[in-house]
């Protein structure tokens, strides 16, 4: 079954989990996080990166006892026939649905700052477009594809760092724990939806040729580093605007690089737009293979090429429907709350029945 | 099927720009805007746009020309409508220089003038922004300063300013932070138009609480404002008197240049309704003029020091008894009291309290060198 060009080694985990993980979220985390634990969103960041370490631990117990099987395969095996298509079902409709939120929130903000007059379905046909012409691919070319555009985070940073605001007031940042313990755990929960990718493994670890302590390193590392990326865009924001003010910001990282200019170029922010949309391309390339993977196994299709282009096209169906950012903002309000079930209730149950289950055979 | 596939997806991609096109030939830039009430309290808005004359067949290019526009409306999106009904083609800010807002705007409270830039991703946040007393559009009827067009004229005025530290560094984005920032005010650049030369020249920083402004400092007291909040740029200079008896007045004075500058701001005796500030400032200077000489002597020297010492530490005072007179707080003092003692920032009135808060600044000046003579 190991055909050579369907693994990816352990670098190449790394680069698709970190990708994934850094996403939409990028633009509007601060402005986000601020709602909940005010100028103390930073600790809510790290929160949440330590809460979602937890899980990889979690999620990688599980996928180690079963080398050789996405998640698809494994619930078949831990629930039984039905349920295991169930939960397969359950996290092909998971992966569609974030599909289709990555759509809608890319589209809005791309309308908001740089196309207002495009229709969202050409808008969203570009994205989609590109994502089947990737994902049809088979698993390692779409790595190497993630590998390539990784360089693009460092410009990312870059591109904030060089442009750094000559005035920034550290002292907006205290007095730290002002928003108070609970506010910064709830806050954490706004920021661990921007984290979601590191479920990718549920699927990755199949293709992945590399013993299980190097995967759990690249997948933790990812993580680490998209922590790291969050606190400093969010320490940034928070520095550069007064409390008040972020509240009205919805997407901070992005107007404090409207303001700087350079000699050649006027306007960094659509520099950055430009960049960015490749990094939500890739979150989007993610879960649209996440979800054809299942597709195909489900229906025991060879290769998930066709299943893309069916997994893409309900996507893109689906993101048509809401119309206003009230409506869009209450869609990833829900799957912000739906995603816990994916990357927590259902690998937990499925650890518990596999210990069970060895523990009843010895 | 393939070909199929490619025979839409083509047309698509190269479809997709026609809706959001702008194109620089039907687009007039602004490049500066003034802002004024009308007596009816509607807002006029005069803009200065550039167009271009060719100037003769062959040279190619031409030479740039202002073309000024006003218009009135009740709000700031609709003084633009109207601008633009009477422009060939259409109204772009987003190449705008200079915003201008006349002394009247200023004490009326400047956020609403402010938000249709805010608001908008494609307008000019890094544009500089000032106060003028009188009447902002007249500024603009100057139309050209020598060989400068009036746009750039006022904009390198500011800069240049802000390189002799007598204005910050800003534009307009900077000051949304601290229009928002309850423990924080802004300063603005104060411009006086002479009409009869003409010549505008920058008379200050207007004071301001929260986007209210409430009163003005001069180009002097700006710059120990600016030395004060650690905001000094490349050039800071300060000529002052320090002798009496000399032959010529001119001798009496001598100019400093400071190369090092800092300033700490303390909280003491805070207790819960109360608390004092104090500010210490080190300057480290360069003497660049000095007519009476003989610097030869460490004495010489510890006098001057001492001198100057005090001259600014009764002038840093004086500046800040104005801070408060008009409830400006540029310093952020309230900003260091809710981040590092919020328990006393709740207790207090911020707006009643801060007039009568006991500051004190000290400065101690350190005169290092003395140019090629002594």
């Amino acid at each position: 079954m190991k055909n050579k060009a369907e693994t990816i080694t352990k670098y190449q985990l790394f680069y698709m989990i970190l990708q994934t993980q850094i996403g939409v979220g990028v633009l509007g985390l601060p402005f986000a996080v601020h709602q909940v634990s005010q100028n103390d969103g930073w600790i809510s960041v790290l929160i949440a990166g330590f809460i979602s370490q937890l899980l990889i631990f979690i999620i990688w117990g599980l996928i180690k006892k079963y080398p050789g099987e996405t998640i698809y395969g494994i619930a078949e095996k831990l629930a039984g026939k039905y349920f295991g298509k169930l939960i397969s079902t359950l996290y092909i409709i998971y992966g569609t649905l974030i599909c289709m939120l990555i759509l809608d929130l890319y589209q809005s903000i791309l309308k908001l700052w740089v196309l207002p007059h495009t229709p969202k379905w050409a808008l969203m046909l570009m994205m989609v477009f590109a994502g089947i012409y990737i994902v049809k691919e088979r698993v390692r070319i779409i790595a190497r594809f993630f590998m390539f555009v990784t360089i693009l985070v460092p410009i990312l940073i870059i591109l904030t760092l060089i442009s750094f605001p000559t005035s920034v007031e550290y002292r907006y940042l205290f007095p730290i724990g002002q928003a108070g313990t609970l506010k910064i755990f709830i806050g954490a929960h706004s920021v661990l939806i921007s984290m979601l990718g590191f479920e990718q493994l549920l699927i990755l670890s199949k293709y992945t040729q590399a013993n299980d302590r190097s995967i759990l390193k690249a997948v933790s590392l990812a993580n680490g580093i998209t922590v790291l990326i969050y606190v400093f865009l969010v320490l940034i924001s928070f520095m550069f605007f007064s409390p008040k003010e972020i509240d009205l910001i919805p997407h901070p990282v992005l107007y404090m690089l409207k303001a700087i200019t350079f000699k050649i170029v006027e306007r960094i922010d659509l520099l950055f737009i430009s960049i960015w949309i490749v990094i939500v391309a890739t979150s989007f390339i993610s879960y649209l293979l996440f979800a054809s993977k299942g597709v195909s196994y489900l229906f025991k299709l060879k290769g998930h090429k066709a299943s893309a282009y069916i997994v893409a096209s309900v996507a893109f169906a689906l993101a048509l429907i809401p119309n206003t950012k009230f409506e869009i903002e209450q869609i990833s309000t829900y799957i912000g709350y739906v995603s816990y079930g994916f990357i927590a209730f259902i690998p937990i149950l499925l650890l518990l029945i596999s210990i069970l289950k060895s523990l009843r055979s010895e | 099927m393939k070909k199929f596939l490619f025979g839409i997806l083509l047309p698509l991609l190269l479809l997709t720009g026609c809706w959001d096109q702008h194109l620089i030939k039907d687009a007039r830039l602004v490049y500066a805007a003034a802002l004024d009430r009308t007596e009816n309290g509607h807002v006029r808005g005069t803009v200065i746009i550039r167009g271009f004359v060719a100037s003769g067949a062959e040279s190619g290019g031409g030479s740039p020309q202002n073309e000024i526009v006003s218009g009135v409306g009740k709000n700031m999106r609709e003084t633009r409508m109207n601008i633009d009904k009477k422009l060939s083609d259409s109204f772009t800010g987003a190449k705008t220089r200079v915003y201008l807002y006349s002394e009247v705007i200023g004490e009326e409270g400047l956020y609403p003038y402010l938000d249709i830039f805010y608001r908008e991703p494609s307008s000019s946040l890094n544009g500089k922004i000032a106060i003028t007393n009188g009447e902002a559009a007249k500024y603009l009827e100057i139309i050209r300063k020598g060989n400068t067009l009036v746009a750039e004229y006022i904009e390198e005025l500011i800069i240049s300013s802000e390189k002799n530290s007598i204005l910050p560094r800003l534009d307009v984005q900077a000051i949304l932070s601290k229009f928002m920032d309850p423990g924080s005010d802004p300063v603005l650049p104060y411009l006086v138009l002479h009409e009869e030369v003409p010549e505008i020249e920058v008379k200050g920083l207007a004071l301001f609480n929260d986007d209210r402004m409430t009163g003005f400092i001069n180009t002097n007291d700006a710059t120990l404002l600016l030395t004060l909040m650690n905001k000094t740029n490349k050039f800071l200079r300060f000529s002052r008197k320090v002798h009496v008896d000399k032959r010529q007045d001119i001798e009496n004075y001598i100019t400093i240049d400071v190369y090092k500058s800092k300033s700490d701001m303390t909280l003491n005796n805070v207790s819960n309704h109360s608390f004092t500030v104090d500010f210490d400032v080190n300057l480290k200077a360069n003497i660049i003029e000095y007519p009476s000489d003989n610097l030869g002597s460490k004495k010489e020297f510890k006098k001057l020091e001492g001198k100057l010492s005090t001259m600014l530490t009764k002038e840093m005072n004086q500046m800040i008894r104005q801070l408060q007179d008009a409830n400006s707080d540029p310093l952020g003092i309230g900003r260091e009291l809710m981040a590092f003692h919020p328990k006393v920032w709740k207790n207090l009135e911020w707006e009643k309290d801060y007039p009568n808060i006991p500051i004190n600044a000290k400065v101690t000046v350190e005169i290092t060198g003395n140019g090629i003579l002594n």
